[in-house]
């Protein structure tokens, strides 16, 4: 598992190991977010049994430690996905520079290399913030809520299920839709990649374009291909919504 | 600040679809209030069960659901509208960048770079759809829900509400305390780490294969290494800095279960009664709202500073002053040139061309001359008014060419570049692009002309190939012969030949000559020379230097001067022969 870490999110092998550090830290974390929850729950039946009278020591203790527990665990969750992150970003962006380095030249004209490069870098950001924000919380927030089911679960299997069976359904009308969805964003993305390839020639050719007095007609014909990306987004906006729309109402209900 | 300025602005492209911004903003608030409306059937729930009522409840639970179904439709609805707006906003920040582009003087793309310049029109605009079709939206729901639920807090029980409503205000407190000023000043900081990263990685990968040497490779890396050191560095420290307040708000957020708890034993201990359990309850339900609701303002800010960040950066293009144009019938006399004490700067310290007067009679053949650098180019391209000189006037045809609408100055000039680009399309498109209505026999007429047909020939559909794509490139000579096809299909009476510093080959070097010579006759030739044996017959040779001329006069004459055309007159011929025993050995 680490070896799949490490190749999918070009991890280094300590890496990898913080990520899954990230992970379980996210799942415990989201776990002693529970805690309230009992307390709150024996306040309750303390109020409706009338047995408060003379436990608020018991229960201020209890308020203490549970939001000592939760600023704990927070401390490791931060530790765990911001700093090491951070850390093997540097080590991730010298190695994809080695790698880039390799690529023979005349593979890409000098300043398509450039261009590569930056963008390279920029999608190295993007990755920094997906490692250090998204994903360990999306994880962590699986592992608990599994956990948590489980232990309702152990109490209860009706109300287990009850609880858990949306969860498989809503991950399959996901996997269903994938196909469909990628081929609306596939779509979009090309009609995004003619814009800019279209912006980057039109700057590079504006001297030619204006010495033809051309530079009004190419603009009319770009205008044309921003016109698209904007019809496309909105296309594989809607057919998103469609899917995501009946996912999350099978959650909620 | 100027966040408000900002969404003014932004607001302002997106032209019809304004209304539909807010109309997203008010539809996310309603679907926000609707959201808190279960709560109540909740409060209702417990009030029945609390009373062994049952008869009700399934009836309250099924508007509840109705409720939430109804919210998330309206959110839905809410987001489609504000997705809509937001795609409409980019696509005319676009529009509308793209159009003063082309209206700025040509040095300001060469100023910005054109990589850099589209990263601002491509990229910038697309920072902004996040914020426009997502935050925005949140932002009105992230205002309504805290107003429902204080009313509702305070409704239901005040003192409670209060309690819950205690560590809401902490964190707010804490979460201005962390996104003050200096978080603004963090935010460019960490931008420009980042921007500095990416350069030194670019200087990194590109430097490696030009410049073999180990020393420079050892040189360019540590810089690259040590922008990532510093990026690291600073990150961490940031990471650092920002972690303890990060923990005391998310123990303030998550501590309302606390609260509630006090408050449960201040109202217990006079005497518990039915409607206090009720209430408890109630609040037990919904203080985790309140904190998810905290959690979702808390990224708000984030994405403003990007916002703001690409508005800045997409006035840097806006800010740049637009060539004047005229509109008036004025047509120029003939088609002299004339420069009266021309002066031009790129950067404003160094002047490029200094001071130089001309006088170029209709229909003349003129050649600039002069070592690399030496500012012929520059004066050429003054002439077509690429960019305006800071001092002097140039006429063409008696008219200062400021006066002279930009589209009919372009139908007077034309400028064959030291290296053309052309756009991706067909040879076709390409030789078409200075006059669209062109029949193909004329292309073809043209291409013939500026002895093009060999290329045509070995390209598998003639003219209808499409370049750029399936491999399909040309030389900097076949290019630079398309561009003249392009102007003898154009036919101004004013042409200015860039001749191209290095040939690849000796045979495009003929060919390209053959093409040029093909469009002399009738017309004002501005000829920048670089083999000087295209030049003998001028009218009249300009030697330029550093930016000013040195000498003129006919060949014959420069050569008797024995200054600096004899100079490179030798050095010529001595190159030309090199060149020519070279071949034939
Ligand atoms: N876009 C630009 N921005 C800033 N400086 C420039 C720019 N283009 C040229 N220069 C500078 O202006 C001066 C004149 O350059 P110019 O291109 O006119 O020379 P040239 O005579 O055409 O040279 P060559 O024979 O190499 O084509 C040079 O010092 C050059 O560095
Ligand atoms: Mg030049």
């Amino acid at each position: 598992m680490i070896k799949r870490l490490e190749r999918t999110f070009a991890l280094s092998e300590k890496g990898a190991r913080d990520l899954v550090k990230g992970f379980i830290a996210c799942a415990v974390h989201n776990l002693t977010l529970f805690v309230p929850v009992g307390i709150l729950y024996l306040l309750a039946s303390d109020m409706l049994m009338n047995t408060l009278t003379g436990r608020g020591i018991f229960y201020a203790v209890l308020c203490i430690i549970s939001v000592v527990l939760i600023m704990i665990s927070y401390r490791c969750v931060y530790k765990a996905t911001y700093f090491s992150t951070y850390v093997e970003s540097g080590v991730r962006r010298v190695s994809l520079a080695e790698k880039l380095r390799k690529i023979p030249l005349s593979y890409f004209g000098k300043k398509d290399l450039a261009d590569i490069t930056s963008t390279i870098m920029a999608d190295a950001a993007t990755l920094e913030t997906g490692l250090s924000h998204w994903v360990p919380e999306l994880i962590g927030a699986v592992i608990s809520t599994t956990i948590a089911a489980l232990s309702i679960m152990f109490f209860d299997w009706r109300m287990g299920l009850a609880v858990l069976w949306p969860i498989p359904v809503a991950i399959l009308i996901v996997i269903l839709s994938r196909n469909v969805q990628y081929r609306l964003s596939r779509r979009s993305m090309d009609a995004k990649m003619e814009v800019a390839d279209g912006i980057q020639e039109c700057i590079e050719t504006m001297r030619d374009l204006k010495s033809c007095n051309a530079e009004k007609q190419y603009l009319k014909g770009l205008f044309g291909k921003i016109d698209k990306v904007e019809k496309r987004s909105i296309i594989s906006e809607v057919g998103t919504a469609v899917f995501v729309v009946s996912a999350s109402f099978i959650l909620k209900i | 600040m100027s966040k408000n300025n900002d969404l003014e602005r932004l607001l302002r492209y997106a032209g019809r679809y304004k209304a539909l911004m807010y109309l997203s903003w008010v539809l996310s608030a309603i679907s926000a209030i609707l959201a808190l409306l279960p709560l109540i059937c909740i409060w209702l729930i417990i009030r029945d069960v609390l009373a062994s009522e049952y008869t009700m409840i399934a009836r309250y639970g099924a508007y509840a659901v109705a409720l939430a179904i109804i919210s998330m439709l309206v959110y839905i609805v809410a987001l489609m509208c504000s997705h809509i707006a937001a795609f409409r906003i980019v696509a005319n920040m676009r529009k509308e960048m793209l159009s003063h582009v082309i209206s700025l003087p040509l040095g300001v793309e060469d100023r910005f770079g054109s990589g850099k310049m589209r990263k601002i029109i491509n990229d910038s605009s697309a920072a902004t759809e996040t914020y426009l079709a997502h935050q925005l939206p949140d932002r009105a729901a992230a205002i309504a829900t805290p107003i429902g639920l204080i009313a509702m807090l305070l409704w239901f029980d005040w003192r409670l509400g209060l309690l819950s409503l205690l560590p809401v205000v902490l964190g707010f407190l804490i979460m201005m305390w962390m996104t003050g000023e200096r978080m603004q000043e963090r935010m460019k900081q960490y931008q420009d780490a980042l921007a500095d990263m990416s350069n030194q990685a670019v200087e990194y990968v590109r430097g490696i294969p030009v410049v073999k040497t180990f020393g420079q490779t050892i040189y360019s890396f540590r810089l690259f290494k040590d922008s990532i050191d510093r990026y690291e560095k600073w990150v961490i420290e940031y990471t650092k800095e920002l972690m303890r307040p990060m923990i005391i708000y998310t123990g303030a957020i998550n501590s309302s279960f606390a609260f509630i708890t006090a408050g449960a034993f201040i109202l217990a201990s006079g005497g518990i009664t039915t409607e206090i359990i009720l209430n408890v309850l109630f609040y037990v339900i919904i203080t985790p709202v309140i904190s998810i609701t905290l959690t979702k303002i808390m990224f708000k800010s984030e994405e403003a500073m990007i916002v703001h960040d690409a508005i800045m950066r997409v006035d840097t293009i806006m800010n740049e002053k637009p060539q004047s144009d005229a509109h008036n019938g004025l047509v120029p006399s003939d088609s002299s040139v004339k420069l009266e004490h021309v002066t031009f700067s790129y950067d404003g310290k160094k002047d490029a061309v200094h001071d130089i007067s001309i006088d170029i009679p209709s229909g003349s053949l003129v050649a600039f001359v002069g070592p690399s650098g030496g500012g012929k180019t520059t004066l050429a391209s003054l002439i077509a008014r690429f960019f305006d000189p800071q001092e002097g006037v140039i006429r063409i045809g008696g008219l200062d060419i400021r006066d002279i609408p930009k589209e009919r100055l372009m139908q007077y000039v034309s400028f064959v570049f030291q290296d053309s680009h052309l756009i991706k399309g067909t040879i076709k498109d390409n030789v078409k692009l200075a006059k669209p209505d062109a029949s193909d026999a004329e292309v073809l007429e043209a291409l013939r002309k500026a002895e093009c047909m060999d290329i045509i020939e070995k390209l598998p559909d003639g003219i209808d190939t499409v370049l750029g794509s399936g491999g399909i490139y040309l030389s900097g000579g076949e290019t630079q012969r398309i561009a003249i096809a392009r102007t003898i299909l154009k036919d101004s009476p004013v042409i200015i030949l860039d001749e191209a510093t290095a040939f690849a080959d000796p045979d495009n070097e003929v060919k390209v000559q053959k093409a040029f010579s093909s469009m002399l006759d009738g017309r004002t030739v501005i000829m920048i020379a670089h083999r000087l044996s295209s030049i003998t017959n001028a009218d009249r040779i300009y030697v330029l230097s550093d930016g000013e001329i040195r000498e003129n006069g006919t060949f014959n004459e420069l050569l008797g001067k024995n200054g600096l055309f004899s100079q490179m007159w030798k050095d010529y011929q001595s190159s030309v022969e090199w060149k020519v025993g070279k071949e034939a050995m």
